[in-house]
């Protein structure tokens, strides 16, 4: 009876034994289903940021362009990214490894050139807020067409407006506060190309220069949120520099630029300063909430353009402010500048 | 006399335990069934997401102008190559499209609800396969706002859901007839490549 009652029990754990080994196995079957999905998602993102990363890192040295980069680690998982073609196309491959399982992205994207739309005065105003006409009034703005080291080219023709605004309203504003209007050279009747004083004109490309601001300002190749030493780079006209002073984010709220020169496309946020004998080849940008002051009592000196697109802008001016606007300087920092950045043409994931 | 009890009594005691014996070995089977059913339910169920995220992931890849070509909710049609550089086929644009055929095309199963999903690959290739348990499948579309769109420029998202039971109905103990377990899959693609 005693050995009977041991068989069937044995026979019975054996049974029950079999029995939670095959629902375990399943259960882990299971997991291992929805586990498999998480790898392949997961290896798909390695790879797709890889490919985001090297695309950055490309942008900053273009030298890496045909290189394959050592194995990188990233969320638990490694990736390999190779960067293929002829600038300014690249092929962007990018192989990534999670828990076994390989994924493989590839983008083909092309480094697109600066697009700045046409400059329709030395001072462009693209802006909702009169400025008051005293600062401009107090510069020399001068729409005659210069060469990049600050000479008239000729008779100065073609001429754009010394100050062009975006509607009527704002010309008339500027022209009625004007205390000398001879401050103000450049074009006066657009018809007949007739160049003289006071250059005030209407020229709306409001539209060409919208979506323009934020994406120079997110294309900065620098960007200062303290106080610029003198002798920082702010580019040369064989290398230009697009550089971001953005005061709005330092711990001031004003940052001073002492006594420099650059060139390139200065994006400008917030109160800046700029003490001592400052001279800049290109355009400066003023755009959001902009003060600029120029303490020096010598010369300042801006040959290119300006552009005044922010909701509340001023200038205020110790000594003297020239403004030249000049379509070669503008054109070279064009050529000059690698680019924008890259834009994605193709992705296979 | 209690020669008798003995066996009578051990009788109903081999007994107990042959029912028991046999209730468990049923029990058995019927949960390793439904286990194993789960676990088809789940396969299934991952496959035809895996289907689906690998075509919808290249909508538009080497194309230019739009890329779906029909938009329904039972019915998607696309553009887009399928191959990765390097790969045979790379270069040609393939049209690919997903639609659905109802339960007479899948009679192989116990369950009468399943429908079959058809991908269709150049106009020609057609690819029919098993149901795999799927019930119900439908795409949304939306647009940058993932806002439902029925304008084919304006996607650039599409949702899909789709509902899978096993293709073995299991017997249902409690309510006394079959039916079986779901799962519900849903997933949002933005095809980089629109």
């Amino acid at each position: 009876m005693g050995k009977s009652s041991l068989i069937v029990v044995l026979g019975l754990s054996v049974i029950v034994a079999f029995f939670i080994l095959k629902l375990n196995a399943n259960s882990k079957e299971n997991l291992s289903t929805t586990v498999n999905m998480f790898e392949q998602t997961q290896a798909r993102l390695i790879a797709n940021t890889g490919v985001e990363i090297y695309l950055e890192k490309l942008y900053s040295d273009l030298t890496l362009i045909n290189t394959t980069s050592f194995p990188q680690n990233l969320f638990n998982g490694s990736y390999i990214v190779n960067l293929a073609g002829t600038l300014p196309n690249v092929r962007v491959t990018s192989t990534a490894t999670f828990q076994g399982i390989t994924h493989t992205s590839v983008a083909d994207a092309w480094l697109e050139p600066i697009n700045l739309p046409r400059l329709p005065g030395g001072i462009y105003l693209n802006t909702a807020l009169v400025i008051d006409p005293k600062e401009i009034g107090d510069m020399n703005v001068s729409g005659l067409t210069h060469d990049p080291s600050g000479n008239i080219k000729g008779d100065g023709k073609p001429a754009v407006w010394a100050v062009a605004v975006d509607d009527a309203v704002q010309r008339d504003n500027i022209l009625n506060g004007l205390k000398k209007p001879e401050k103000l050279t450049g074009l006066i009747n657009p018809t007949t190309g007739e160049t003289g004083f006071p250059s005030v004109g209407v020229d709306n490309v409001s539209d060409e220069w919208a979506g323009t601001y934020q994406y120079l300002a997110n294309a900065a190749d620098q960007t200062f949120i303290q106080d610029i030493p003198n002798g920082a780079d702010l580019g040369t006209l064989t290398n230009p520099k697009i550089t971001l002073i953005n005061a709005a984010a330092s711990d001031g709220k004003t940052i001073m630029v002492n006594g420099n020169e650059g060139a390139g496309i200065l994006v400008v946020n917030g109160n800046v300063k700029f003490a001592g004998n400052f001279s800049f080849k290109g355009l400066i940008l003023c755009y959001k909430n902009t003060d600029i002051t120029f303490e020096s009592t010598g010369t300042n000196e801006v040959i290119g353009g300006v552009v005044v697109a922010g909701q509340s802008i001023g200038f205020k001016l110790t000594g003297t402010m020239n403004v030249k606007y000049s379509l070669d300087v503008l054109n070279l920092i064009k050529t000059n500048l690698k680019a924008d950045g890259f834009t994605i043409l193709s992705w296979y994931e | 006399m209690s020669t008798f009890l003995d066996i009578l009594g051990s009788s109903f005691i081999a007994g107990m335990l042959l029912l028991m014996v046999m209730k468990m070995n049923l029990f058995m089977s019927n949960a390793s069934f439904e286990s194993d059913n789960e676990l088809k339910l789940q396969q299934n169920a991952k496959t035809l997401a895996e289907i689906l995220n690998n075509d919808f992931r290249k909508i538009g890849y080497r194309h230019t102008g739009t890329a779906f070509l029909t938009a329904e909710k039972e019915h998607i049609k696309f553009v887009g190559d399928l191959q990765r550089p390097g790969e045979s086929g790379f270069g040609i644009v393939d049209t690919v499209e997903y639609f659905i055929r109802d339960a007479s095309y899948s009679p192989g199963t116990t369950n009468p609800d399943d429908i079959i999903m058809v991908r269709v690959l150049n106009e020609t290739d057609s690819i029919t396969g098993s149901s795999l348990g799927l019930v119900k499948l439908q795409f949304n579309y939306l647009d940058s706002l993932s806002i439902p769109t029925a304008d084919l420029t304006k996607i650039k998202y599409i949702k899909t859901e789709f509902w899978v039971e096993p293709m073995e109905q299991a017997d249902n103990f409690i309510t006394g007839h079959q039916d079986s377990v779901f799962t519900y899959w849903e997933f949002t693609i933005n095809p980089r490549n629109i």
